[in-house]
C-alpha cells in the first residue's frame, strides 16, 4: 500500500480547565506560568463521607456561553462547547467550519445523565429513552456537529486518560491519509458522583490537594473537569487562508502495556513503544526533543514508569530533556488531560516558556531526570513530545514542532 | 471513495440464543473448552468478558493466528462499544444511590474502553488498543481505523471487534431500542499484500471505504434521497447490504421510505431485519453477514442464493447509516478461493438467529 502523507498544523486552541474556569486561553498559560494550583476544596458536588474532598472544577464557565445552554445540565457538552467556540474563534475558520470533521475523546462524557437514566430506568419511569440519547460518549460530538452543521467524519475515541490524545491522533490520520482539509479535536470530561466516588478511598488521590510528581513523597493525584479543543488543518491549506500556526503536529503513537488493568507496566516498555513510534513518524531523533509534557499524575507507578520510558527510549539523552507535568497545577483532568497537554505544548512551542512542575520538594532516587521543578524556564524549545498513560495501559504520545 | 487493499483473515461471531428476559442471550458456559484453551486464567472473568474472549481466540484460530512476544507490539484491537458495559455502570449506580464505600474499580469498569484493555491484557496485544463509540456506525469506525493502521503498516494484525451487550437491569429501556438479541463480530484484518505474499487464505478483501457525516434534521434523507442519489449506490451494480442501526429507536422514516425504492430493494438486505438493533456490533456483523452469503446458500433466502451463485460480480457494498446522520460504506470482493470451514460455523450461527433472513 502507497503512503502519502499531508503535513498536518495546529491553527486554533481553546481550553476550558480549573485554572482558567472559561476565561480563555491566555489566562490559562498565564496561570501556568506562574505555578497556580487550582486544586480546590470540592463545591460542585454536595460533601459525602464517600466523595474526594479536593478537587479541580472549572467554576462558573458557563458565564460566558451562551444564555441558551447555560441552564443545559449537560455540563461535559458545555465545557467541550465552549472549548470549541473558542478554537474556532482562535483560527478565524467560522466560514470552513462546516467542511470540518470532529474528533472526540472521554472517559465518562454526560455520565450523570447515564446515571439519571439507570435510575429511570430501574423505577421503570417512562422517560428513559430520552436519557439513553444522550448518555452515551458519541452524543457529545454528533449534538455539536449538528449544531455546527458539520460534514466531514465524527469520531468518538475512549482510552481512559489518554482519550483525547488518541482523538487528536485519529483526526491527524484524517488529514494526513486526505480523507478532510480541517478537523476539530479534542476531549473533555467533568466532574461527577461517580467520579468523585469511584477515587476518593484510593491511594492514588492526593487527600490534600496538594500534587506532587516526581517527589519522593508524592501522594497522587486529584481529580478535575476540563475540555480542551485544537484546530487541526492541512498545512497548505492554512497557508492559503494565512491562517495563524502554532505547531506542526509530525507524529503519533499509540501503544498498549498488555500489563495490568489498574497499574502502568513499571518498565515503561507499553510508554517507550509509543515514544518510538512518534519519534519515527516525526522523523525525530531523541536529541531533537527539547521539551516533554509529562503525564505525570504523581502516583509512584506512573512516575516510575514514565522516567523509565523516557530513559528507554531517550538513551543518553534523558538527563538532558527538560520535563515536566501541569498536573501538578489543574489535576487530573481524565479525558482532557491529552488535549490540555498538547495545548501546553503548543504555547511552550510559541512563547519560548517552559512551565515548571510544582510542589517538587524531596527529590526521588528512582526518579532522577530534569523534570524543571525551579520555576518556570525561558528556553528556545523546536520540538516537543506530549505524554499520556491511560488506565488499563493505553498509551499516547504526540510530538510537534515548531513551524520555522 | 477511498482506495484501499485489506483482507479479512479471520472472522467470528456469537449471537444470543438463550432466552433472558425478553431477549436471546449469549452463555459462554457453553463455550467452556475455548475459554480453556487461552493460554491465561479465565474463570474469574465476567461474562461480558468471556463471551468477548472467546470471540477472539476463534477469530485468531480461524486466521491461523497465534500472538507471541514477537508480533504482540505489530498487533492492535479496536473495539467498538457504544454504551460501555452497563452491568458495571448499573452496580456503580446502586452502590451511590445505597451511599455504600466507593471502590476504586467503578472508573476502570465504567468506562467503554475497559474491554479492550481487559483484551489486550487477556491476549498480549501490545499495539494500539482503542474504543469507539460512535452511534450506529461505531463498527464502521473501528474497521476504519484499522485499516488505517494496516496503510500506515505501524500494525500487521488488526482486531476489530463489536459488542453489543444486554444489561437485565435495562430490559425495557432496551426493547424500545429495537434491540433483539445480543451479538458479538470479529474480524481479523491483515495487508492484503502480506497475506497472499505469504500464500495465505482470506475470506474476503476490502477494496474501498467512504465515511462522513451529514447533520439532517428531518431525518428524511436518510431515506431514498440519500441513499438513491449517492454515487456509490448509483455506481455499484451489485448485492447491497444495509444496516440502519438505531432506526427503530429513533422512529427515523428512513425504512419505509428506503423499502419504497424498488430498484434498490432487489439488491438489498437491511441487517436489521434480521438481528434487530445490533448497534455497535453492526459493522463487523454485517461484513461476516456479507461474506458468508458469498461462499454459501443462505438456507431458503432466494436473495442471498442468487447473490451467492452469481459468478460474474463477486463483490458486495455494505453501507451502514443512523439517524444522527452518521454515514460510512466499504465495498468487500471475494479472495482468493479456500475452503474455510469456519464460515459454515458462522453461517449456521447466523441462520439459527432468531429473527430469520426477510427480503426487504
Amino acid at each position: 500500500m502507497k503512503i502519502s502523507k499531508r503535513e498536518v498544523v495546529v491553527t486554533g486552541l481553546g481550553v476550558v480547565s480549573p485554572m482558567d474556569c472559561g476565561s480563555g486561553l491566555d489566562s490559562f498559560w498565564k496561570g501556568i506560568c506562574q505555578g497556580r494550583n487550582a486544586i480546590k476544596p470540592l463545591s460542585l458536588i454536595p460533601a459525602r463521607s464517600n466523595y474526594c474532598r479536593f478537587a479541580g472544577e472549572a467554576k462558573d464557565f458557563e458565564r460566558f456561553l451562551e444564555r441558551r445552554y447555560r441552564k443545559d445540565s449537560l455540563r461535559c457538552s458545555n465545557l467541550f462547547r465552549h472549548a470549541l467556540i473558542q478554537a474556532v474563534e482562535d483560527a478565524r475558520c467560522a466560514s470552513l467550519i462546516h467542511h470540518a470533521g470532529i474528533s472526540f475523546g472521554s472517559i465518562l462524557g454526560e455520565i450523570d445523565l447515564g446515571q439519571k437514566y439507570i435510575e429511570a430506568c430501574m423505577q421503570k419511569r417512562r422517560n428513559c429513552v430520552v436519557s439513553l440519547q444522550g448518555y452515551p460518549l458519541h452524543a457529545i460530538p454528533e449534538r455539536l456537529a449538528q449544531e455546527l452543521d458539520l460534514s466531514g467524519p465524527c469520531l468518538c475515541v475512549s482510552t481512559t486518560c489518554s482519550s483525547s490524545g488518541d482523538a487528536i491522533g485519529l483526526a491527524l490520520r484524517e488529514i494526513q491519509c486526505g480523507r478532510s482539509e480541517i478537523m476539530i479535536a479534542g476531549g473533555a470530561d467533568c466532574l461527577s458522583k461517580i467520579l468523585a466516588a469511584a477515587f476518593a478511598s484510593s491511594e492514588a488521590i492526593a487527600q490534600d490537594g496538594i500534587v506532587r510528581p516526581f517527589d519522593k513523597n508524592r501522594k497522587g493525584f486529584c481529580v478535575s473537569e476540563g475540555a480542551g479543543v485544537v484546530i487541526l488543518e492541512e498545512a497548505n491549506h492554512a497557508k492559503k487562508r494565512k491562517a495563524s500556526i502554532y505547531c506542526k503536529i509530525k507524529g503519533y503513537g499509540a501503544s498498549s502495556d498488555a500489563y495490568h488493568l489498574f497499574r502502568p507496566d513499571k518498565d515503561g516498555r507499553g510508554l517507550s513503544r509509543a515514544i518510538q513510534d512518534a519519534l519515527s513518524e516525526a522523523k525525530f531523533k531523541p536529541s531533537d526533543i527539547d521539551y516533554i509534557n509529562a503525564h505525570g499524575v504523581a502516583t509512584l507507578y506512573n512516575d516510575l514508569a514514565e522516567t523509565r520510558a523516557i530513559k528507554r527510549s531517550f538513551g543518553r539523552h534523558a538527563k538532558t530533556v527538560r520535563i515536566s507535568s501541569i498536573k501538578s497545577m489543574i489535576g487530573h483532568t481524565m479525558g482532557a488531560c491529552s488535549v490540555i497537554d498538547l495545548i501546553c505544548c503548543a504555547k511552550v512551542l510559541r512563547e519560548g516558556v517552559i512551565p515548571a512542575t510544582t510542589h517538587y520538594q524531596t527529590p526521588d532516587p528512582e526518579c532522577d531526570l530534569d523534570y524543571t521543578v525551579s520555576g518556570p524556564l525561558v528556553a528556545k524549545v523546536q520540538r516537543v513530545l506530549s505524554l499520556s498513560a491511560g488506565l488499563g495501559g493505553q498509551n499516547c504520545v504526540l510530538a510537534a514542532e515548531r513551524l520555522g | 471513495m477511498m482506495a484501499v487493499n485489506v483482507a479479512v483473515t479471520g472472522m467470528s461471531c456469537l449471537l444470543g440464543s438463550e432466552k433472558c428476559s425478553i431477549f436471546l442471550c449469549i452463555d459462554p458456559v457453553k463455550y467452556d473448552l475455548v475459554l480453556r484453551s487461552i493460554e491465561q486464567e479465565t474463570s474469574n472473568l465476567f461474562r461480558v468478558e468471556k463471551i468477548l474472549a472467546v470471540a477472539i481466540k476463534k477469530a485468531l484460530d480461524d486466521a491461523g493466528i497465534r500472538i507471541t512476544k514477537k508480533n504482540a507490539h505489530r498487533c492492535a484491537i479496536l473495539i467498538d462499544n457504544a454504551y460501555g458495559i452497563e452491568e458495571f455502570k448499573v452496580q456503580s449506580f446502586i452502590s451511590l444511590l445505597k451511599k455504600e464505600a466507593s471502590k476504586t474499580f467503578l472508573v476502570p469498569y465504567s468506562s467503554a474502553n475497559v474491554l479492550a484493555a481487559k483484551m489486550s491484557i487477556l491476549f498480549n496485544i501490545q499495539g494500539p488498543s482503542l474504543t469507539f463509540s460512535s452511534g450506529s456506525l461505531p463498527g464502521m469506525s473501528a474497521c476504519f481505523a484499522g485499516i488505517d493502521l494496516l496503510r500506515d503498516k505501524r500494525s500487521d494484525i488488526v482486531i476489530v471487534v463489536g459488542v453489543n451487550f444486554f444489561c437485565k437491569d435495562l430490559d425495557r429501556a432496551f426493547k424500545r431500542s429495537g434491540f433483539r438479541q445480543e451479538s458479538c463480530a470479529v474480524l481479523i484484518l491483515e495487508d492484503s499484500q502480506r497475506v497472499e505474499k505469504a500464500g495465505r487464505p482470506a475470506h474476503g478483501k476490502i477494496m474501498n471505504i467512504k465515511r462522513s457525516f451529514y447533520h439532517d434534521p428531518k431525518k428524511e434523507a436518510l431515506g431514498r434521497s440519500r441513499l438513491g442519489s449517492s454515487q456509490e449506490v448509483k455506481r455499484h451494480q451489485g448485492s447491497i447490504l444495509l444496516s440502519f442501526s438505531c432506526s427503530l429507536f429513533n422512529r427515523c422514516p428512513a425504512i419505509p421510505r428506503f423499502s419504497l425504492d424498488p430498484k434498490l430493494r432487489k439488491r438489498s438486505v437491511i441487517l436489521e431485519n434480521v438481528f434487530g438493533n445490533t448497534f455497535s456490533s453492526a459493522g463487523a456483523l454485517g461484513v461476516i453477514w456479507g461474506l458468508c452469503a458469498f461462499y454459501h446458500r443462505m438456507g431458503e433466502d432466494p436473495y442471498w442464493q442468487s447473490v451467492s451463485t452469481e459468478k460474474k460480480r463477486r463483490e458486495f457494498l455494505f453501507i451502514d447509516q443512523d439517524a444522527q446522520g452518521h454515514y460510512a460504506s466499504m465495498i468487500i470482493k471475494e479472495s482468493n478461493p479456500c475452503s474455510y470451514s469456519s464460515r459454515q460455523e458462522w453461517l449456521r450461527c447466523l441462520l439459527r438467529s432468531e429473527g430469520r433472513p426477510r427480503i426487504s
